[in-house]
């Protein structure tokens, strides 16, 4: 096996492990119909992924018995939430003790895909397998397709193709996993040596229409494996077709260019490796795939029997590895320095990345820190990227409660002097209350409005105004009946008498028509005054003990308050510490990185000084070399032109 | 010769890597030993904040809205195959008290069965009117607004109030109802 091949194995490796990574739990549909108000709200925040207000939400949600038509999916929630937050710890206990319990069939199978999941992500294969075998009977639909997919990986992962072959091939996948399982069932064909079989299967993924990144990198992953595999079995002219068809700009360019240029030069088409190759020696000398294809091309212009392009080819290649070297061991001691924290500090200032949704993918680069983005693509950076973030959220949360729970005391301070200062009038009223005497204004009203409803006494329900009218009326007519007595010929004051007939016959209409209006909206006051008379017996004995117990619960809040500082005033050195310790981990997984590939990068570059010194050898016991190279792209730089003077 | 130098090629590199991983392996193995312990650390911290989080979550509802006043307004999407929600303005005795424009990341979460807590604030006993607009892109990507309203009795206890979105299917419309919670 060559170098190539074994990298390609490697790569093969890759390619079946990261596909679990690609559904997270958040993906998991829960409970459609929802009974509980606050456990639907914790999933807007789930789905969401902001992880750490729906474990706050759903907490609280419990504490208050506000989840209690959800029980015990609400428990089962909490567990899913605390894995996708990194709480795997907390979320093995929930599950175990949900398995404990006397639960029904569907949630204990969804806590042993859980605790699978778990052990699974975690590497503990066998004991993944048997918290699977240990599903039964109903599977929530949304979770089947999840346990499929899982079942199939760590059937591959213990080397159990023919069971992992047999669990995907009879299942119907659903469209949203039709592309996973088949992906999945390719690799286990091709693992388990039926490699056209394989192929078949990645085809279809590989052929995909993809809308979504995502899909467009499973569609690259799925032809770098068929061009992987083919490369292995020695059929490097059709893995090459797979090959070319992943993007040039995908996370698998590197690795599909690198297999191009191998799969031709193992089919002995060395032109033809050059140009993935050469466009591979303009990436960053970072990926070990460009490190390997600089040497590779070297390889390919000796293997044509191009020397003096060779030694050209090789020459490069060692300054490059050793430039790059410098590069990585500079890097890493600016990381050491501090520099690659102070930056992300900086970065997650103020602003939107500044809370929760900061992610990773958000982040801008860093031109101070050099390979971050390819530091990124590592897992164990990743993971401590990510801690690094969580830490930062938590002690900006908690500087943010130091800073504002004094707010609740000077708010508690108010309501109490607002409290002194009221309630002596609220005792006053309360003790002037007599309600019997209310009762009795109240029947003596409804009675009157009864008498004049009976009576059909309209003009009691007169407006003062109208009343104010009516007596106008009156005394004009008392000074009429005087004036007729002096003057009983005057027909102006006939006149005026009939003018003041009919204005007394207008107010009266009026009167009357307002009256069923009138007696009807009075009716509906007595009501509601008998409303609240019924209820002020109970509000007057829940004011009382309001004023009981308001003292009381102002001084349970203040002792609530000031235990919560004391907790936050507690966890806030030991949230900088930890802080601290991750950031210094985080210098150390990229220094260590770095470091490591900076080794092997010196070891690249010996390796080329030898191939070179091997050229100079090999052109020194032939005729003057490169003489039939009549490419005109061969234009020697500086640096050969002083190995062509040697000759 | 082409065998010869893949073969030697390989020797030389894995020599080379393996070397450099094992250099590398003994250094770290001993620093490694420095940061044993923080990822028990960080979930311990992690899980004491959470705490901390939730009793000040509490605390903050029952002092800010205690339940003998607390009114929340939530508003959730059923199905959602004749309206795209864009935004939910709420009124309460006739007063604007919520105005929200979501996210397609939030409509997604409602419409994967998420309910959002539009608006929680306080309200005496008695009668209120709740009147909500829903705004969006109704059937055939029309613009589209409706109102939806309630008469609430608020008693001593809180009141919880569901603002729900749900597809008519028989007439191919959208449907816009209040329901009260206990």
């Amino acid at each position: 096996m060559n170098v190539f091949k074994a990298k390609a194995n490697l790569a093969f490796c890759i390619c079946v492990l990261s596909l679990c990574s690609a559904v997270s739990f958040a993906n998991i549909e829960q409970p459609n119909i929802i009974k509980d108000l606050h456990y639907g709200e914790v999933l807007f925040h789930f789905y969401q992924e902001d992880y750490f207000t729906s474990i706050v939400h759903l907490l609280a949600a419990r504490d208050l018995n506000r989840t209690t038509n959800h029980v015990p999916d609400d428990e089962l929630l909490l567990g899913g939430i605390d894995l996708s937050y990194g709480l795997h710890k907390e979320a093995s206990r929930i599950f175990d003790r949900l398995l404990q319990g006397n639960v029904r069939d569907a949630i204990k199978n969804r806590a042993y895909y859980y605790l699978a999941k778990i052990y699974y992500q975690r590497g503990y294969i066998d004991e993944s397998a048997d918290f699977l075998s240990n599903v039964s009977g109903p599977v929530q639909e949304s979770v089947f397709g999840e346990l499929k997919l899982l079942t199939g990986q760590v059937y591959m992962a213990q080397g159990k193709y023919d069971a992992a072959i047999s669990s995907l091939d009879k299942w119907k996948a659903p469209k949203n996993y039709k592309n996973y399982a088949d992906y999945n069932l390719g690799i286990a064909y091709t693992k388990r040596g039926n490699v056209d079989k394989g192929i078949e299967h990645l085809k279809k993924v590989g052929k995909l229409k993809a809308k979504t990144e995502t899909m467009r990198t499973l569609r690259d992953r799925a032809n770098l494996a068929s061009g992987l595999t083919l490369i292995q079995n020695d059929r490097p002219a059709d893995a090459i077709k797979y090959l070319e068809k992943v993007r040039l700009e995908g996370l698998y360019s590197n690795l599909a260019l690198l297999g191009i240029g191998w799969a031709n030069t193992n089919a002995k088409k060395h032109s033809a490796a050059l140009a993935p190759l050469q466009e591979l020696r303009n990436r960053s000398a970072y990926h070990s795939e460009v490190q390997e294809g600089v040497l590779a091309l070297a390889h390919a212009y000796n293997e044509m029997g191009l020397l003096g392009r060779a030694v050209q080819a090789y020459e490069q290649a060692a300054d490059i590895y050793q430039e790059e070297a410098k590069e990585l061991a500079y890097s890493a001691n600016q990381i050491e320095q501090g520099v690659l924290v102070d930056a992300l500090l900086d970065r997650t200032k103020g602003g939107p990345q500044m809370g929760w949704f900061w992610t990773l993918r958000d982040l801008p680069e860093l031109p101070e820190v050099k390979y971050f983005t390819e530091l990124l693509a590592e897992h164990e950076f990743h993971e401590a990227l990510k801690n690094f973030r969580d830490l930062l959220f938590l002690k900006k949360n908690l500087a943010h409660w130091d800073e504002n729970i004094s707010i609740y005391l000077t708010m508690l301070d108010t309501r109490k002097a607002r409290y002194h200062k009221y309630l002596p009038l609220v005792q006053q009223r309360l003790n002037g209350l007599d309600l019997s005497k209310l009762q009795a204004q109240q029947d003596s009203i409804s009675f009157v409005l009864n008498e004049i409803e009976n009576d059909n006494a309209f003009m009691q329900l007169a407006t003062a105004e109208e009343k104010r009218k009516l007596a106008e009326i009156s005394q004009l007519e008392q000074r009429l009946e005087l004036l007729k007595l002096q003057e009983p010929e005057n027909n102006k004051i006939a006149q005026m008498s009939e003018k003041i007939a009919l204005m007394r016959g207008i107010m009266h209409w009026q009167i009357y028509s307002a009256y069923i209006e009138r007696s009807w909206n009075h009716k509906q006051e007595v009501s509601e005054i008998e409303k609240h008379l019924s209820i002020t017996p109970e509000k007057s004995v829940s004011i009382k003990r309001a004023i009981t117990e308001s003292v009381e619960k102002f001084d349970e809040f203040e002792a609530r308050i000031l235990a919560l500082h004391k907790e936050i005033k507690r966890l806030i050195p030991i949230a900088n510490r930890v802080f601290e310790e991750q950031s210094r981990y985080l210098e150390h997984v990229a220094v260590k990185e770095l470091n490591h590939r900076e080794k092997i990068l010196t070891g690249y570059e010996k390796h080329a000084r030898y191939q070179l010194a091997s050229a100079y050898d090999a052109a020194a016991s032939s005729t003057i070399p490169g003489a039939d190279e009549n490419n005109p792209e061969d234009a020697q730089p500086e640096k050969s032109k002083k190995w062509w003077k040697l000759w | 010769m082409y065998k010869k130098f893949i073969l030697f090629f390989t020797c030389i590199l894995l020599v080379y890597v393996c070397s450099a991983a094992a250099d590398i392996g003994e250094l770290n193995a001993s620093e490694d030993q420095d940061f044993q312990g923080l990822d028990e650390d960080i979930q311990v911290l992690k899980e004491e904040v959470l705490e901390l989080n939730r009793d000040l979550y509490i605390l903050e509802e029952e002092l800010l809205y205690p339940s003998s006043t607390q009114v929340a307004v939530y508003v959730s999407v059923d199905v959602g195959d004749f309206f795209d929600l864009d935004s939910v303005q709420v009124t309460l005795n006739e007063k604007i008290v919520a105005n929200y424009l979501y996210t397609e990341r939030e409509v997604d979460a409602l419409l994967r069965g998420g309910v959002h807590q539009i608006y929680i604030g306080n309200l005496p006993s008695g009668e209120h009117e709740l009147v909500a607009y829903f705004v969006g892109k109704g059937p055939k990507g029309r613009d589209f607004k409706r109102g939806a309203n309630r008469i609430i009795d608020k008693g001593l206890g809180a009141k919880y109030l569901e603002l729900k979105i749900t597809d008519r299917t028989p007439k191919h419309q959208p449907d816009f109802v209040v329901k009260e919670w206990e």
